[in-house]
């Protein structure tokens, strides 16, 4: 059984009437468990759309998406709550910590409706676990290098264990040797076994990746599965 | 950290809009309390100037065939001589009333006094307390002081054509007219006013008045003690006097009326100000909500992070207003010179201060908790 699973997936903005624009049409897509995966596409082309209903945050108009087995949309705007704090990890564009809170706060944030003990253990231990040390934890993100943010980013991603990680151009806003870092950090995490699905333009960011979808006009053009050879830059490539 | 700590994060980052919407609910509060606590001062100050509204409980004697009115009395029985008295029994129960409910007990007489072949209606009372009690009463001359002294009512003095030094033959005795009451618009400007014990020599009536006023401290005092004096004096009629009672408790609803729907007003006004100003922030949040939304917060958590930053706007609101409100209470006498006012501050003016700021607050705090609560975790992907 695939981890993430999405059946006949459409959506259309501004109702199924003349009006309306399809942004996806008909996708099925399974990724599963450990699997590193790009999306590409040029702008306009349905994948933030995608990964809004990957990320079970917007409902599709037509369609399932199945995390674990659990049929997503069918449940209630709570239990999807539920299921998107136990399940899926998020790297957004920009990284987007909140300002006014420290390093540490932010990746304490989707624990913060918690109720235990080991909050703050546990953001630290997130925050280790990406090279950032408790004196850094405590400075709010403009008092933190780029890389250092993106870091925390990840540390907020991971912190509640996710098994599966959504990353909108995470290095969309880095230099490049910093975006390096965070791609470095986000193939760390598919190693471990999570599912990683990283919405991406830059061919450069793709270059460790387990699987590149390409979409357009909404519809999967291309899912390439990458046979990645490790210390060799080069991948050769098998197209489903 | 947990909901409080973000929100209270949210509130130290943005300090203008906190700032405007602490702004708003002070204005409100304070208005509230300043009001308030002027009305419930000029309650007190009025109640505590009761007194000054005359008698406001009459004790007669049973069944007289006397009509009396409060100020005066149509005396034919008097004159007559048919009339039944009190006695030192029921002045001394009354006398004995706690002195925090009754302010003035003035025992009176009423007796026929021949002058000059005409005859007047004499009263006879304790004048120093009279004067006192009766705000009205203006004085040419002085009271009397001496036993042969006597006050004239300015109608007996106009048809007497006496003036205040020049003497006076009042029932076979020669007196002195030491002052003239002047005009009340009320029976005392027929009469002949005497002290007590002088008015008693000169009729032989010991120890017997035809009535007793008496006056209460407060207006919420008059009932209970209209009840208590009913019961302790059988032998005697008391009737309470409530167009006194009456004038002050208009007064002060008028005053009320007036004083909640100015604070109604700035309440609504304030009310819109803390509504947009949340709405505003929401939207600039929109983003951050997202994110809050897409990792893993329901629509619960987010309503309740807006309330928790209404709640504690609320409580600093409640403090600053309550206390402004309460200076400018304490302030408005000494501003508006020749007000006459008690300032009173009622604890309870503490509690209504800080139910309206938390009201107010949360109430208009509402639907922008709501918005938020419904805004798309896929907001967070958007380029806003």
């Amino acid at each position: 059984m695939a981890l993430l699973e999405i059946n006949g997936i459409s959506k259309v903005y501004g109702g199924q009437g003349p009006g309306g624009v399809t942004a996806l049409h008909a996708v099925d897509l399974c990724i599963e468990a450990g699997e590193y995966v790009a999306v590409m596409g040029p702008s306009g082309s349905g994948k933030t759309t995608l990964l809004s209903i990957l990320g079970a945050m917007s409902t599709p108009s037509v369609g399932s998406l199945m995390i674990d087995g659990i049929d997503v949309y069918s449940l209630s705007q709570e239990r999807q709550a539920d299921l998107r704090r136990e399940y899926l990890g998020f790297v957004f564009q920009g990284l987007e910590l909140v300002p006014y809170l420290t390093a540490l706060e932010n990746v304490m944030l989707p624990l913060a409706i918690l109720k235990e003990k080991r909050k703050q253990e546990r953001a630290l231990e997130a925050l280790e676990r990406v090279g950032i040390d408790e004196r850094k934890a405590r400075r709010v993100p403009a008092e933190l290098s780029g890389g250092e943010q993106g870091r925390v980013a990840i540390a907020r991603a991971i912190v509640n264990d996710p098994p599966i990680i959504m990353a909108d151009e995470p290095v969309g806003s880095l230099d490049s040797a910093t975006g390096r870092q965070i791609l470095d950090l986000l193939r760390e995490l598919a190693d471990e076994g999570r599912a990683v699905v990283m919405v991406t333009h830059n061919p450069e960011s793709t270059q460790d990746v387990d699987r590149i979808i390409r979409i357009r006009d909404g519809r999967v053009e291309e899912d390439a599965h990458l046979l990645r050879v490790e210390a060799h830059p080069m991948a050769s490539l098998h197209t489903r | 950290m947990n909901l409080r700590d973000i929100a209270f994060g949210n509130l130290r980052r943005r300090k203008g809009k906190a700032f405007l919407i602490t702004i708003g609910l002070t204005t409100a509060v304070a208005a509230f309390v300043l009001v308030l606590t002027l009305i419930l001062s000029l309650r007190h100050t009025m109640d505590e100037q009761l007194s000054s509204y005359g008698a406001n409980l009459l004790v007669t004697p049973p069944a007289s065939d006397v009509t009396l009115s409060y100020g005066g009395a149509t005396i034919e029985g008097a004159a007559s001589g048919q009339v039944a008295y009190l006695g030192d029994t029921e002045l001394q129960a009354i006398r004995a009333l706690p002195p925090d409910q009754v302010v003035g007990v003035l025992p009176i007489l009423l007796a026929p006094l021949e002058v000059e072949g005409r005859r007047f209606l004499g009263l006879g009372t304790e004048l120093a307390q009279a004067e006192e009690r009766k705000a009205w009463w203006k004085v040419e001359g002085r009271l009397p002081q001496k036993d042969n002294e006597v006050l004239l009512g300015l109608n007996v003095r106009n048809e007497l054509g006496l003036e205040t030094g020049e003497s006076i033959r009042v029932a076979g005795q020669d007196f002195v007219v030491s002052g003239v009451l002047w005009e009340t618009g009320d029976q005392e400007d027929n009469l002949i006013l005497l002290d007590l014990p002088v008015l008693q020599e000169l009729t032989g009536i010991q120890g017997r008045y035809h009535l007793i006023e008496v006056t209460a401290a407060r207006s919420d005092a008059v009932e209970p003690l209209l009840a208590q004096m009913t019961r302790e004096l059988p032998q005697a009629e008391v009737t309470a006097l409530r167009h006194s009672i009456e004038f002050t408790n208009q007064s002060n609803k008028a005053l009320a009326d007036f004083g909640l729907a100015i604070t109604a007003l700035i309440v609504i006004v304030a009310g819109f100000v803390v509504a947009t100003t949340m709405l505003m922030a929401v939207k600039e949040r929109q983003k951050e909500i997202g994110i809050f939304r897409a990792v893993g917060y329901k629509q619960r958590h987010v309503a309740s992070l807006v309330l928790i930053e209404a709640a504690a706007l609320s409580a600093v609101a409640a403090g600053v207003g309550i206390a402004l409100g309460a200076a400018g209470a304490w302030a408005t006498p000494q501003l508006a010179r020749g007000l006459s006012l008690v300032f009173v501050f009622d604890p309870l003016v503490l509690v209504y201060g800080t139910l309206l700021a938390f009201i107010l607050g949360l109430t208009a705090s509402l639907y922008p908790a709501w918005r938020a609560a419904g805004l798309e975790p896929s907001l967070a992907l958007k380029r806003i």
